[in-house]
């Protein structure tokens, strides 16, 4: 891809980080503070495995404003999927839209929604020009 | 400028119709504030801008938030929605509609906010 992974972004009134990583596998234990880390750490039963080993492409940490994103076990296409994925918990976190999601669901929904969102973006030019015009007024809409 | 007359979701081209609020519209009866509705058999998106009532700014978001509907939709992503404490019922249209309300218009935000993201996320791999 010849367009770079931007190394910021605006999310509401937050500026985040996003910075390339090696090999961003964990262990539960060592990222506890990370919400989905303890979803995908817990069980059915609802018990917590601190040496869980988790396979992740990306995190996203609204309390420090950055977002990690795997930059050598991703492909390019793997990797703007993740970026979408870890911009959607940065904005879900900003708005508070947890109370509206089943429990342990934001990572579900993000996971499904993030590709979904990145294939409508591309096949949508048109749209998102429109989207993103700010000039106010123009010929109005006709039907 | 004016919304583009189609939206394609998964590949499929949900055509936009900027429309007077009309109670002929399926589901459109019954709402007095809503800003369009997405018909989800038809695949068809309406927004109800014909009139001029509403902004420039409303009608982006609310064409955001009904192609929102149609991604909700396709992926079926309602699963993972819960309805809000006054939808006893909780049938997937309402939980669709909170989660949707709440994420048009921070999406449509970033996407403003954030050229350099998008021309990164659109760019196909050749």
């Amino acid at each position: 891809m010849s367009v770079p992974v931007p190394s910021r972004i605006k999310v509401g009134v937050l500026g985040y980080t996003i910075k390339p990583t090696r090999h961003l596998a964990v262990r539960a234990r060592d990222a506890v503070k990370i919400k989905v880390l303890v979803d995908a750490a817990t069980d059915a039963a609802g018990i917590y495995h601190e040496d869980t080993p988790i396979e992740i492409l990306g995190l996203t940490n609204p309390d420090e404003q950055v977002i990690l994103f795997e930059s050598v076990d991703a492909a390019p296409d793997v990797q703007a999927v993740v970026v979408l994925h870890e911009t959607l918990h940065a904005i879900f976190s900003q708005i508070g839209i947890r109370d509206l999601l089943d429990q342990h669901a934001e990572e579900s929904i993000t996971k499904r929604l993030s590709p979904l969102l990145l294939q409508v973006l591309r096949e949508n030019p048109r749209l998102i020009e429109y989207l993103v015009d700010r000039r106010v007024g123009g010929k109005g809409y006709t039907r | 400028m004016t919304p583009p007359k189609f939206v394609k979701v998964l590949g499929r081209k949900w055509p936009v119709k900027v429309v007077d609020r009309d109670a002929s519209i399926p589901g459109a009866a019954g709402s007095d504030d809503a800003r369009g509705i997405t018909d989800l058999e038809k695949e068809t998106i309406h927004v109800y801008a014909a009139a001029g009532i509403m902004s420039d700014a409303r009608a982006k978001e609310t064409l955001l938030h009904e192609a929102l509907h149609a991604i909700l939709h396709v992926g079926r992503l309602g699963t993972y929605l819960v309805a809000p404490p006054a939808d006893a019922e909780g049938n997937d249209k309402v939980k669709d509609e909170a989660f949707v309300d709440a994420l048009a218009p921070h999406l449509l935000q970033f996407l403003r906010d954030n050229p350099v993201v998008i021309a990164y996320l659109t760019e196909r791999v050749k």
